[in-house]
C-alpha cells in the first residue's frame, strides 16, 4: 500500500492543527446523517415486516414516511454520507504520515461499503413503488442497505478505536483483525443504540414540529406514531451511559486526558437531560418538547465527536511531535539549499565567525585543552590546507573519536558556518606564527 | 409513578457520572509522566546533539535492564556544558553530594513478580525502541507511550513468530 503514502506530504504544525479541527467537523456532519439512515432504515422494515406487505394503515404508512422522513433523498446521501468519507480519507492520510497504521485503506473499504449500503437504501426507498408486485425483493433491499451500513460502522469502529492505540498500529494489517476488541464493540453497540435513540428524537421533530408539523395526519396514526418515537428515543437513550462507560473503560490508556474524563461526564449529563424530558413527555402524552430533544440530541453528538477528538490528540501526541519535527527538519533543510545556490550572498565575516565561536563551540572546544570535544590545536592541523572537508564536518558533524560524545548539528546558516572555519584557521595560523616566532 | 420514575432515571445517570469519576480517578493515580527530580529533555539530548540510545543506557544490549546512566557520564559533558541553567545546577549538586538522582520510573511491568522481560533478546532481534518506548527524540518530557499489557505483548510476538509459550515470560 505504499502507493498510498505517496500521495500525501508530511504536514507542517499549523496544517496539522486546521485539518484535525477539519476533521472533527466532518465528523459532526457525517456521523448524524449516518445515525438517522441506520435508525431510519431499522424503523422503516420493523414496520414493513409487521405490515407484511398487506397495506395496514398504520404500519405499511410508516415503513415509508420514516424512511422518507429520516434518509432524506440520494443527494443527501451523496454529499452528507460520501463525500465526507472521502474528505475523511485525504485528512487521516496527513494525520497519519508515514505511521505504520494501513489507515487509509482500511477506510477505502468503509467508503465503498457505505457506498453500496446507502444505495441500497436508497432503492429500498424507490422501490416502495411497487412494493405490490415483490414484496420479498422490496424488503431485500432494505435488509441488504441496513446490514452493510452496519457493516461499514462495525468497520469504522474498528479504525477509530485503532487510532486510539499506537500499540497496535503495526500488528493490524487486515480489517478482519480490527473487529476483535472489547472497544470496538462498545464503539458499535454505542453508536447503533445512539443511532436507534437520535432517530426516535427525530421523527418527533420531523413529524410534529419541522415547518409546523406534518399536516392531515389522522389521530390514532398520529398519536401511534408519537408513542412509537417517544417510546424508543428513551429505551435507547435509557442505554447510552452504560455503553458510553463501557467504551471509556475499554479505551486505551494513552487516549485519556482529564479533558475526556470531563467531556464523558458532560455527555451523561446531556442524555440525562434528554432522558428525563422524554420521560415527562411519555407521562404528558404530548410531543411538546420533541424540538428539545432532537437539539440536545444533536449537542451529545457534538460533544461525543469532541471527546473522540480529544483522545485522538492524546494517542497521537507523539506522532504529531514527530510530523513536525520532520516537517521542520524538511524545512531548514530547504533554507540551507536555497541559501547555498545564492553563492554570492554567502559573506565570510571574522567578525560573525568569532561570535559564533564564543556563543556555540566555546561550550565544548578551547585551542589549548580538551574540554567535551578535542582541542583545536589537536584536531585543526589536519584542516589546514582543506577548508572545504572543515565546512562539511560543521555543516554535517559525525563521530571520529569513539571515546568521546558525538558533536551535535547545530543549525547554523550557511555563511555562519564558512565565517566560524574561516575564524578558527586564522586564530590558529596566528597563534602558530606567534609561537613559532617566539 | 411520574416522580419515582423521574428519580429513578436520574439517579441511574447520575451512577454512570460516578463510575465515571472513579475511572478517572484509578487512571489519575497511574500517571504517564511522574514527577522527575531533574527535568532532562531526552529531545535536546537525542535530537540536538544526536546522541544514541545506548550512549547513556549502556547495557541494553548486554542485561535484562536497559540502564539509567551514571551522574559521571552525565558530568562527562556536563561539567562544562550549559552549566549556567538552573537544571544543570541541580544535576551538579547532586554531583557534588555524591548522592544518585531519585529519578522516579516511568516503565514498569504491571505484575512485575511475575514476568521475566529482557532489553537484550529484544535489541538482538532487531525490536526497534521506539516499538515500546515512542519516539523518544520528540520528547521533552519523557512519557509513558504503552502499557506493557500481556495481550499486547503476545500480539507482537505472535506477528514475529517469537515463542508464546507461557513459560518464555513466566519464569
Amino acid at each position: 500500500m505504499d502507493f498510498f503514502q505517496e500521495l500525501f506530504l508530511p504536514p507542517s504544525a499549523d496544517h496539522l492543527h486546521l485539518i484535525k479541527f477539519l476533521l472533527m467537523v466532518i465528523y459532526f456532519i457525517h456521523l448524524p446523517f449516518i445515525a438517522l439512515v441506520i435508525g431510519g432504515t431499522f424503523y422503516s422494515l420493523w414496520f414493513n415486516v409487521r405490515d407484511g406487505g398487506r397495506n395496514h394503515p398504520i404500519y405499511g404508512r410508516l415503513a415509508y414516511q420514516v424512511l422518507e422522513a429520516l434518509v432524506f433523498n440520494k443527494w443527501a446521501g451523496l454529499v452528507l454520507g460520501v463525500l465526507p468519507l472521502l474528505v475523511i480519507i485525504l485528512i487521516s492520510g496527513q494525520i497519519f504520515y508515514d505511521a505504520p497504521i494501513a489507515i487509509v485503506p482500511f477506510l477505502s473499504y468503509l467508503t465503498i461499503f457505505t457506498a453500496v449500503g446507502l444505495s441500497l437504501v436508497y432503492a429500498y426507498q424507490a422501490s416502495f413503488r411497487w412494493r405490490e408486485n415483490n414484496y420479498y425483493l422490496h424488503l431485500l433491499f432494505g435488509v441488504a442497505g441496513l446490514g452493510m451500513l452496519l457493516l461499514a460502522y462495525l468497520l469504522f469502529s474498528g479504525v477509530t478505536s485503532l487510532q486510539l492505540d499506537p500499540g497496535r498500529w503495526f500488528l493490524i494489517r487486515k480489517p478482519t483483525q480490527l473487529l476483535f476488541s472489547w472497544n470496538v464493540m462498545a464503539r458499535f453497540v454505542q453508536f447503533t443504540t445512539a443511532a436507534l435513540a437520535f432517530s426516535g428524537a427525530a421523527v418527533l421533530f420531523f413529524f410534529f414540529h419541522w415547518q409546523g408539523g406534518r399536516r392531515g395526519l389522522e389521530e390514532n396514526y398520529a398519536t401511534y406514531l408519537r408513542n412509537f418515537a417517544m417510546g424508543t428515543a428513551l429505551f435507547f437513550t435509557l442505554l447510552q451511559p452504560f455503553f458510553l462507560f463501557w467504551n471509556l473503560i475499554t479505551l486505551p490508556s494513552i487516549s485519556l486526558s482529564e479533558a475526556v474524563f470531563l467531556l464523558a461526564i458532560l455527555v451523561i449529563m446531556v442524555l440525562a437531560w434528554v432522558g428525563l424530558k422524554l420521560w415527562r413527555m411519555v407521562q404528558e402524552k404530548t410531543a411538546r418538547r420533541g424540538v428539545s430533544v432532537f437539539v440536545l440530541y444533536l449537542l451529545a453528538f457534538v460533544l461525543m465527536v469532541v471527546t473522540d477528538h480529544f483522545a485522538l490528540e492524546n494517542a497521537i501526541e507523539n506522532h504529531s511531535a514527530l510530523l513536525i519535527s520532520r516537517a521542520e527538519e524538511v524545512q531548514s533543510r530547504l533554507e540551507a539549499e536555497r541559501e547555498a545556490r545564492r553563492t554570492s550572498a554567502i559573506k565570510v565575516d571574522l567578525e560573525l565567525g568569532k561570535k559564533v565561536y564564543l556563543n556555540q563551540c566555546i561550550t565544548c572546544h578551547r585551542f589549548d585543552q580538551q574540554v567535551v570535544g578535542p582541542a583545536y590545536n589537536q584536531v585543526l592541523p589536519k584542516y589546514l590546507d582543506r577548508q572545504e572537508e572543515l565546512v562539511d564536518f560543521v555543516r554535517k558533524p559525525r563521530k571520529i573519536d569513539p571515546a568521546l560524545p558525538p558533536m551535535p548539528q547545530l543549525g547554523l546558516k550557511e555563511s555562519e558556518i564558512r565565517s566560524v572555519v574561516a575564524y578558527l584557521l586564522k586564530t590558529f595560523r596566528e597563534q602558530q606564527n606567534n609561537s613559532t616566532a617566539k | 409513578m411520574r416522580i419515582i420514575g423521574k428519580v429513578i432515571i436520574a439517579s441511574l445517570f447520575l451512577l454512570f457520572v460516578g463510575l465515571v469519576v472513579l475511572k478517572g480517578y484509578s487512571w489519575q493515580q497511574n500517571r504517564k509522566t511522574p514527577p522527575q527530580p531533574i527535568q532532562f529533555s531526552h529531545e535536546i539530548h537525542v535530537k540536538k546533539v544526536g546522541l544514541s540510545c545506548q550512549f547513556c543506557h549502556t547495557t541494553v544490549e548486554k542485561s535484562t535492564f536497559a540502564g539509567i546512566p551514571s551522574l559521571q557520564k552525565c558530568m562527562t559533558c556536563h561539567e562544562k556544558v550549559a552549566t549556567d541553567r538552573p537544571e544543570i545546577q541541580k544535576l551538579t549538586r547532586f554531583w557534588k553530594d555524591g548522592t544518585p538522582i531519585p529519578w522516579n520510573r516511568v516503565y514498569r511491568i504491571p505484575v512485575r513478580n511475575h514476568v521475566y522481560f529482557s532489553h537484550k533478546r529484544h535489541v538482538k532481534a532487531g525490536v526497534e525502541c521506539a516499538t515500546c518506548h515512542g519516539n523518544v527524540e520528540v520528547m521533552p518530557v519523557m512519557k509513558r507511550q504503552r502499557e506493557l499489557q500481556m495481550g499486547w505483548c503476545v500480539s507482537c510476538h505472535r506477528a514475529n513468530n517469537a515463542p508464546d509459550d507461557c513459560l518464555t515470560c513466566h519464569k
